[in-house]
């Protein structure tokens, strides 16, 4: 899912390194969530909301996810 | 990305391949890779002693070690994927999946070759699930850099 951690990281002036301790996962796993090639779970999600003061769906593309499950918006069962 | 996070996406890929596991830079790694040394040691003990020794009680005793370094590495590798985070945990199994029905067809091939006495396959061969396991790993990994 795309995310804007990587421009949340800079802003928070943390190498990746740096990210991975906090949230206890390896820098590989920063990485991958980064570019989109791994879907965190909720712990790290909750984590990084925490960590950049953003609600998980501001962090995470919310359009990306509903389209990946067939809905335009949330409203809609 | 930077050089340094860019440097940060690589996988262990030498330790991926050879050990089987993402290396000895945890404390978990570390564990992990003392065990199975000394797993490796049992299994040597316990073969050398079976041709070895000339009394059965010694032989007995030799041949049941074998079994029990195999245990070892049973549960240090428990304790290991459970000290990952879910994306390494998500590589190793996969891993142990491939390495797992790599066993399963070696074992059917062995009996079904047997049953027919057509070119009787060594039981040995499932030793191969650890390379396979190793090859799965790197490019599992390789797929999430």
């Amino acid at each position: 899912m795309k995310n804007r951690i990587r421009e949340l990281r800079a802003r928070h002036r943390l190498s990746q390194a740096d990210l991975a301790d906090k949230l206890n996962v390896s820098r590989q796993t920063v990485n991958a969530i980064e570019n989109d090639k791994y879907d965190p779970n909720l712990t790290i999600a909750f984590h990084l909301s925490f960590l950049f003061g953003e609600p998980v769906e501001k962090i995470f593309d919310k359009a990306e996810f509903l389209k990946s499950i067939g809905q335009d918006s949330l409203d809609e069962p | 990305m930077t050089q340094q996070d860019k440097k940060n996406s690589e996988w262990p890929y030498g330790s991926l391949l050879i050990m089987g596991f993402f290396g000895v830079d945890s404390p978990e790694g570390k564990k992990l890779s003392i065990r199975s040394l000394l797993t490796v040691l049992l299994f040597i003990a316990g073969f050398i002693g079976a041709h070895l020794f000339e009394s059965a009680f010694l032989i007995y005793i030799s041949v049941v070690l074998m079994p029990i370094s195999i245990l070892l590495i049973i549960y240090s590798y428990v304790v290991y994927v459970k000290s990952l985070d879910t994306l390494e945990r998500l590589i190793q199994l996969t891993a142990f999946a491939a390495s797992y029905g790599v066993v399963l067809v070696i074992a059917v091939s062995i009996y079904a070759f047997n049953l027919v006495n057509c070119c009787p396959l060594p039981v040995v061969l499932v030793l191969l699930a650890e390379p396979i396991r190793g090859i799965c790993l790197y490019f599992t990994s390789k797929s999430y850099a």
